[in-house]
């Protein structure tokens, strides 16, 4: 079975150097645990050095499509996954666009199934079933048939650590590619964002009782200290009932 | 006599002497797997100061059985050279047989000695052959005392001297095997023989010149990338294990075996004996790692780390050099480990715990913790710490490290440059052009991590103008004193106990004019300090100078106790029985002084990190800031 | 003057309260337990107006999934966000999965002003599709939000793909200029607004001052299509092995736990996942990775029970996401009381033993 795993450079939040993203690392890793015929994708407009990273732990040859930045890399590597049975990238980039939108514009291009979040793939009769991690530690298992686009979520985590040596032996092949100019976006510098609220009409002795009062969620720090341990053991569920913190 | 004992003695001699030059022969063939080093020829004639000297000042810490071993040694070797002259020689003189006699009741009476300590033997020290040694050594000394009378004595005696005579040559035989075998079949004696050669081809020879305790730098452009295999080893260091003798000095000084962490160095070092002999040799009889059996025996071309060690020892170090001090047989216990851990590091990429996060960082971030670099200096803000611009001049530039960025040290940090700016001392830093030293990844085998990080400080360095470097931080001082000079970084840089100490001498610090007495303290050598770089009286000094008592703990100075932070241990954090601080907070508390001063921002950490009732913790800069006038 | 030293002891007014029969605020002396900073009397359900009575020219649809026949927050901040971008003639048109038996109160609350519920059939996204797509003709709203999480993410791209509508994800603002969109390693990155918004946390205040019209559309029957995914069940993983990262509701041991087993039991009874503090973990109790805090992990349940910890510094820094933090604890001056939602005041072990009973019976009343 040939797997692509697609990788891009993410970016790192304290220092804004290009490293590997946790997703696309936990693909490669899925990836070379269900095949030996991996092939590793990059499509964009980042420099060898970003992507050393992925050579360092786990991948000994990325091909690199270079885009001129800011262009479209989906039919640029549409183009190449086109007879790949699966393809697997990580759910969402740590860098560029970030958006996670690419695993489901793919599968839509190339007509394929979309297996969304998953932390493991196993293959049983004709189909592979996916382990979807849902929100909660929810886990959900999906079935469907090759070929298939699957987006791994980066708590599958790669167990495969940061080597030197496979760094100075892994290579990356280049080669040019075109894509459609993404529209133009202005960058700011990020800051507490703004969030909206409706205009309150009500009457200045209601906001100041809210002020005063604080809102439902704040009315908190109660102690408790009398009763036996059975009623302040009632408290604590009323408490987590009422916060629907429980299901039962 | 119907048989001449001379002549049997002469035969026995060169029998042993030819078993002891092919067992030689066998074992060199081992030490040949190891890669090739450069040693010098000279070292041989070293060899005589290096073992009168250097090894001296380690056994004389033990006088009684420094004194064993110069009997049981000095008659041994004696016996050996009067025997090769008299019978080897065949000159068969009779004063030569007195001279024999007296080493030899020499020998017996240090084999003796040692046969006493064997009865109590404390239980650091290896059982099985080493256990009967003295007994053989015993035999030995009193076949040659036997044989050389007899033969002093000479045709007076008649069918008893023959009887004797016999008895005396089955005990020379007995006992000289041990010493014509040991050599090739890894008997106790083998120690002799290596542990000369050891001497004479030491790994780092420059070690018997002055101190040295950095880590040698790995030629990475060639492809070095640590001992994955035995032929990974320069042979010089495949000798060097053979001259173990299992004292179990550093078992017993070693601060991961205390804390039942699996790491026992003496074993450490028969593992690799056992890796180089592919288990030929006798089996170990010491203790084990903590909590592990005896390993598998490696299989030719068979990785070291997996088979014949677990990785958990290798991560158990703390790099503190405390088996390393404690050697008597001048064994390099921690450049092992670090050579071990580079492959493991730089080639599978296998650090565990949190060390692999901190890599990540130290190559993401420049920092240990991840930390931005910009905020290193923000505890400095309103200090009015002037910042050094490229091409600008200062006395003092100051490198705060990794401990500027804990919430904790900033206290220490801003009592540090509070005192220097009371004594006047021109000192400015780098703010964020400031990266990681160095150390943590160096330590935990990423000498790839290392090198960029050291040639990146380099560079920076070189930009600016100052004096002297200081630093509050042992790791970033040894780091920068002993290491980046490998790397073409030569600074003079001192540790900031050193400046307190200078500053203070001078009187250039104005102290508090009232003579109330300060409550003692007990102060806590910082390893990178103490043992990595002799730096033992500036922080006593210092504290002596603002009248401060130490109460010193029975380990300290040279035997201080790690406070288990060294090595990135307290990142790959190995479980044990118990954990290295608090083992020293126990110490610290014993001297019932409630306070311990330290000089390094990673033993504050550890120590402050104890939970439940512990001493108060406080840096050697905090106790003097306190003094200010 | 020394306080400490008077005759008169003060009552200091901001010390917690009960609530007498009579409805009146007592303070007890030497006794601290009650409400702290409590709310001041409700006077009663307050009543909103309703946002707007329409016409309508112009509206715009969230599309939501609830949970157990609960919208979540993010959920309500789409919707908020719809109503206060709908203006006066705009309409918020919700469709909403799993909300069938929601009351139109409910959804008047939530300031919908018409919706479509629909019972949620599990994963199906080209169902979902099909309704979406055929509900966007019918409709024809100029925007559609989506939370940017869980479900309603996943149907939002698949939305975007499908019809090549304009789309921005991660939307952190949304103002008069344009969108906003958190960049990785950029900080924002301006949009102009688009046809399709997948917001992140905090784009909308979620509490609205006033109500939707909460009508109901008519039930459509999701038409039957083949799905090229098939979904074979959802489990929730046992709370032992859940990462402590990822739990939602935690319990967690400190050095006041000493009977082990009856914790986990507790833990497993909750189905809540096993956290510890350094002092219990050190201890040899707990595995390293049960470790909360600055030095273990960092948590970011809805819920945090907090039992036998004092509450250090590093240990607070791990839970500081948490929702509702609850303490257990013998000492009342413990900085976890401080930090908790509700504290108890109790002997951990008898605590756990009466709580871990009356779950365990709560649960199977729940399930009979």
């Amino acid at each position: 079975m040939k797997i692509a795993v697609l990788v891009a450079p993410a970016v790192h939040p304290v220092s804004g150097r290009p490293c590997a993203g946790e997703a696309d690392l936990a693909a490669l890793a899925l990836a070379q645990r269900l095949s030996s015929q991996v092939d590793v994708w990059y499509a964009g407009a980042a420099d060898d050095a970003a992507l050393a990273d992925y050579l360092a732990r786990g991948a000994d040859n990325i091909h690199s499509l270079s885009l001129s930045p800011g262009s479209d890399v989906l039919a640029a590597l549409c183009s190449v996954l086109q007879g790949v049975d699966m393809v697997l990238c990580g759910a969402r980039a740590g860098g560029g666009d970030g958006s996670g939108l690419l695993p489901y514009q793919l599968a839509e291009q190339l007509g394929r199934a979309l297996l969304p979040d998953v932390l493991d793939l196993s293959k049983s009769d004709q189909q592979w079933q996916a382990l979807q991690a849902l929100p909660k530690g929810v886990r959900r298992t999906l079935a469907a048939k090759l070929p298939l686009v699957a987006s791994v979520h980066a708590r599958a985590a790669s167990a495969v650590g940061w080597s030197y040596a496979r760094l100075q032996q892994g290579k990356i092949q280049r080669k040019a590619a075109t894509g459609a100019a993404l529209p133009q976006v202005v960058l700011e510098p990020a800051r507490r964002a703004r969030a909206l609220v409706a205009a309150s009409k009500v009457s200045g002795h209601a906001r100041m009782q809210g002020a005063i009062a604080g809102g439902e969620g704040k009315s908190a720090g109660i102690v408790v200290k009398q009763g036996d341990s059975v009623e302040k053991a009632q408290v604590v569920l009323d408490y987590l009932r009422q916060h629907q913190l429980v299901d039962f | 006599m119907s048989f001449s004992l001379a002549h049997a003695l002469t035969g026995l001699f060169w029998l042993g002497a030819l078993l002891l030059l092919g067992g030689l022969a066998r074992r060199a063939s081992l030490w040949q797997q190891g890669r090739s080093a450069s040693v010098s020829w000279l070292g041989l004639l070293a060899m005589p100061k290096r073992y009168f000297v250097d090894i001296h000042h380690v056994v004389a810490r033990e006088p009684a059985v420094a004194r064993a071993h110069v009997a049981a040694a000095g008659g041994g070797v004696a016996i050996l050279l009067l025997s090769a002259l008299n019978y080897g020689l065949m000159l068969y003189q009779g004063w030569l047989d007195v001279l024999l006699v007296l080493m030899a009741a020499l020998m017996l009476l240090g084999a003796r000695m040692m046969q006493a300590r064997r009865l109590q033997a404390p239980p650091r020290l290896s059982q099985g052959r080493w256990q009967v040694l003295p007994a053989r050594l015993r035999l030995f000394a009193l076949g040659s005392l036997l044989a050389a009378g007899l033969l002093f004595a000479g045709p007076q005696l008649g069918m008893a001297g023959q009887l004797i005579a016999v008895v005396a040559l089955l005990m020379l035989a007995l006992g000289g095997a041990e010493l014509a075998l040991g050599i090739g079949l890894g008997w106790p004696m083998k120690h002799a023989v290596a542990g000369l050669l050891h001497l004479a081809f030491h790994p780092r020879a420059e070690r018997f010149a002055a101190k040295s305790s950095d880590l040698k730098p790995l030629n990475l452009a060639a492809g070095e990338l640590g001992v994955a295999k035995v032929e990974d080893f320069a042979w010089n260091r495949l000798l060097s294990f053979d001259a173990c003798v299992q004292c179990g000095k550093c078992e017993a000084a070693c601060p991961a075996y205390a804390a039942g962490q699996p790491l026992n160095p003496k074993k450490l070092i028969q593992d690799m004996v056992a890796a180089q002999s592919r288990g030929t040799d006798p089996a170990y009889a010491g203790n084990p790692h903590p909590g592990r059996e005896a390993a598998v025996m490696v299989q030719p071309g068979e990785d070291i780390v997996g088979s014949v060690l677990a990785a958990e020892t290798l991560w158990s170090c703390t790099t503190c050099r405390a088996c390393v001090e404690n050697c008597p047989m001048l064994i390099e216990h921690v450049d092992t480990v670090v050579n071990l851990r580079r492959h493991v590091t730089l080639s599978r990429g296998e650090v565990p715990g949190k060390g692999s996060e901190a890599l990540a960082n130290l190559r993401n971030t420049d920092t240990v913790g991840g930390y931005p670099l910009a905020v290193r200096y923000h505890w400095a803000i309103d200090l009015d710490l002037p910042l050094l611009q490229p091409g600008e001049q200062t006395e003092w530039l100051l490198l705060a490290g990794e401990g500027a960025f804990d919430m904790r040290y900033q206290r220490a940090l801003r009592a540090l440059v509070k005192v220097l700016k009371a004594a006047g001392v021109k000192v400015a830093v780098l703010g964020a052009a400031e990266r990681d030293c160095g150390d943590v990844a160096r330590r935990l085998g990423d000498e790839a991590g290392f090198q960029r990080l050291a040639q990146a400080n380099i560079a920076t360095l070189a930009q600016y103008r100052f004096a002297r470097i200081v630093t509050p931080d042992p790791h970033v001082f040894h780091c920068l004193a002993n290491e980046y000079p490998a790397l073409g970084g030569q600074f003079e840089v001192w540790h900031h106990s050193k400046l307190l100490e200078h500053l203070l001498a001078r009187r250039a610090i104005p102290l508090k004019a009232d003579a109330t007495p300060l409550p003692p303290l007990t102060f806590h050598d910082p390893c990178y300090l103490g043992r990595y770089n002799d730096g033992y009286h500036a922080p006593r000094n210092v504290l002596k100078g603002i009248g401060i008592k130490v109460v010193e703990m029975p380990r300290s100075g040279r035997d201080a106790r790690c406070c288990g932070w060294g090595g990135g241990a307290a990142f790959t954090d190995i479980p044990g029985q118990r954990r290295i601080p608090d083992m020293r907070m126990d110490d610290i508390r014993e001297t019932g002084t409630g306070r311990v001063a330290v000089a390094c921002p990673n033993c504050t950490a550890m120590l402050e990190g104890v939970v439940g009732e512990r001493a108060d913790v406080i840096e050697l800069a905090e106790l003097v800031a306190e003094r200010l006038a | 003057m020394d306080f400490s030293t008077q005759a008169i002891p003060r009552i200091d007014p901001r010390r917690p309260w009960v609530l007498g029969p009579s409805g009146l605020k007592r303070i007890v002396l030497g006794d601290d337990s009650g409400s702290r900073d409590a709310a001041l009397l409700a006077h009663g359900p307050a009543h909103k107006p309703l946002r707007s009575s329409g016409p309508f020219s112009q509206r715009l649809l969230v599309v939501a999934h609830a949970e157990r026949g609960q919208l979540d927050d993010a959920a309500r901040e789409a919707i908020a966000a719809a109503a206060i971008l709908a203006g006066k003639d705009g309409e918020v048109l919700a469709l909403l999965y799993g909300m069938q038996d929601a009351a139109p109160e409910a959804l008047a609350e939530l300031a919908v002003d018409r919706a479509l519920t629909v019972a949620d059939p599990g994963y199906a996204p080209e169902q979902k599709l099909a309704l979406l797509q055929q509900l966007l003709q019918q409709e024809s709203p100029h925007t559609v939000l989506f939370a940017d999480r869980g479900e309603d993410a996943d149907l939002g791209r698949r939305l975007a793909c499908r019809t090549r509508l304009s789309v921005v994800t991660d939307v952190v603002e949304i103002a008069a200029d344009g969108v906003r969109r958190r960049q990785p390693g950029a900080g924002f990155s301006l949009r102009e607004r688009a046809q399709l918004l997948l917001l992140a946390r905090g784009v909308a205040e979620a509490k609205l001052p006033f109500v939707g019209k909460g009508e109901r559309l008519q039930t459509t029957a999701l038409s039957a299509i083949s799905e090229q995914v098939q979904d074979l069940g959802s489990a929730a993983s046992p709370a032992s092995e859940l990462a402590l990262e990822e739990a939602d509701l935690i319990v967690s041991a400190g050095n006041g736990v000493s009977n082990v087993p009856g914790f986990l039991a507790l833990a497993e009874a909750l189905g809540a996942a096993v956290g510890a503090s350094r002092v219990a973990v050190d201890d040899g109790r707990f595995s390293r990775d049960k470790q909360v805090g600055a030095t273990g992990k960092t948590v970011q349940a809805s819920a945090y029970i907090a039992l036998g910890i004092s509450g250090a510094v590093q240990h607070l820094q791990g839970i500081k996401s948490c929702r509702h933090v609850i303490a257990v604890n013998l000492d009342a001056a413990a900085p976890m009381i401080k930090r908790a939602d509700l504290s108890i005041i109790d002997d951990c072990q008898s605590f756990i033993s009466a709580f871990e009973a009356l779950v365990r019976r709560e649960r199977k009343e729940k399930q009979q």
